[in-house]
């Protein structure tokens, strides 16, 4: 099928880039997948620019060290540009791609588990300087890193199915609906995995903040 | 208890605008994958295959590099044309060099712990362009070159299906089965069996591989494709639940001919 990929890439640059004074590339995540003909299949590049940060955000939250993001995150797109002609839009365009991502996320994980052990102390008055959330200058820059690095210690320590069903709804604020099509469990048991998991992160902050664990 | 729930909270709060890619990082990871997808043929089941897939990745760099603010344009032309193992990803060349050149640039955001560490997209860059030191952990490789393996085999099979040859299909999804058997791939290639099977004639196969396919995998994507294909291609479409049930369909409702 001509699909005259080159084409369609240029005209949805020129579609785009009206609107891409902003960071063009995170924002067009947040873009709905745009309406195609039934048996139109995007092209890798258009997929891949759709939706580059969701996956890329997800996968570190998922567990993947920063040296082998990239090629996860090349992963999950190949991956889903394979499966793109059988995909039937049941799900959202996110659900599904998430789905994939699960599975690339495990493989990765698996083998740098050993290799990303650092420990991060968390103090009240760190976390207390969360709370007060303002303005986005490089203070907040900096702490909202180091919260994110310690959100990844305790995601971590969460098996995988809370794990990923805390990433969907509280990170990406997706619908339980949706983790659940994801992890292939009734509404019922995600709903009820959640709360479990809400209540693991913070037994597990509790116990970061009491055990003095590194002592460099 | 209520202290660290609230705490855990506002973790979750700050943390949801970080970890996104740095313009530069989506930038070397958009030509990578293009370099791959080519070298996997993933791209376009074509012999144009090359020259199309080199088109679009230069196009999406065209694109990316549009919409880059100008230092990040400086420094991805710097890093990219300094690179001698840096091609622009052709079909030809084989993907791993592209695919590898950037790895060691990643020391950007997130590798250390230190306190210059922002995550702003303007300021990964400027770390980025310290000449590739050598990289201290070895990029592993070996799952990415199964996956392109993979991706290859499959979609030649999926080619040998579109050509009518369901038969050719089947002995390359035997030696997909062989060469990956916990293939990324697996349920594409389960999938691609099952239509296989029954563009082949060999309907007894086909049912039972429908009924297997169901079974694992009742909520993917393909399952209603599966589920009709040694039924003839002609018939209605069927709309599922939306894949919450547990029950697959096959089992409970048997297909219409007799067994």
């Amino acid at each position: 099928m001509g699909r005259g990929i080159t084409d369609f890439v240029a005209t949805r640059t020129n579609g785009r880039r009206s609107g891409a004074t902003g960071p063009f590339l995170t924002q067009s995540t947040e873009i709905a997948a745009p309406h195609r003909e039934p048996n139109a299949v995007p092209s890798l590049a258009e997929l891949y620019l759709e939706h580059a940060a969701f996956v890329w955000r997800n996968l570190r939250r998922l567990g993947v060290p920063q040296d082998g993001i990239d090629d996860a995150v090349q992963d999950v797109f190949l991956v889903a540009h394979q499966r793109l002609p059988d995909f039937e839009g049941r799900s959202s365009p996110r659900t599904w791609i998430f789905a994939i991502m699960v599975r690339v996320a495990a493989r990765r994980r698996e083998r740098s588990r050993a290799r990303d052990q650092r420990f991060r102390q968390a103090s009240p008055e760190f976390l207390d300087s969360l709370v007060v959330d303002g303005q986005r200058g490089p203070l907040e820059l900096l702490l909202q890193r180091q919260a994110a690095d310690l959100l990844h210690q305790l995601l971590a320590e969460l098996d995988d199915d809370k794990r990923t069903i805390v990433v969907m709804v509280e990170l990406e604020q997706m619908s339980v609906v949706e983790a659940a099509q994801v992890l292939e469990i009734n509404l019922n048991t995600a709903h009820a995995r959640l709360r479990a998991a809400r209540r693991l992160l913070a037994e597990h902050l509790k116990r970061t903040m009491v055990e003095p664990k590194v002592a460099s | 208890m209520s202290d660290h729930e609230k705490w855990t909270r506002a973790l979750v709060a700050a943390s949801r605008t970080v970890d996104n890619p740095s313009r530069a990082d989506t930038e070397r990871v958009g030509r990578a994958l293009m370099a791959r997808a080519a070298a996997a043929g993933a791209l376009e089941a074509t012999a144009a295959t090359a020259s199309k897939a080199a088109a679009l990745g230069s196009s999406l760099a065209l694109k990316l590099a549009a919409s880059t603010a100008l230092v990040g344009i400086a420094v991805i032309g710097g890093v990219w044309l300094q690179s001698p193992k840096a091609s622009p990803p052709h079909a030809s060349a084989p993907s791993l060099t592209v695919h590898q050149a950037p790895a060691a640039p990643l020391a950007g955001p997130g590798t250390k712990e230190s306190q210059g560490d922002t995550s702003m997209p303007e300021a990964a860059p400027a770390a980025n362009v310290a000449p590739a030191a050598p990289p201290q952990v070895k990029p592993k490789q070996a799952s990415s070159l199964n996956l392109e393996a993979e991706a290859k085999l499959l979609a030649e099979a999926q080619r040998a299906l579109g050509a009518g040859h369901a038969s050719d299909t089947l002995t390359q999804l035997n030696e997909y089965d062989r060469r990956f058997p916990g293939g990324m791939l697996r349920l594409e290639a389960d999938a691609v069996r099952v239509l296989a099977l029954c563009r082949a004639g060999r309907k007894t196969e086909g049912e039972a591989a429908t009924r297997r396919f169901l079974q694992r995998y009742p909520a993917s994507p393909q399952a209603t494709r599966v589920e009709q294909a040694c039924r003839g291609e002609a018939s209605t479409p069927k709309t599922k639940g939306s894949g919450e049930s547990g029950d697959p369909p096959a089992l409970s409702k048997p297909a219409h001919e007799s067994r």
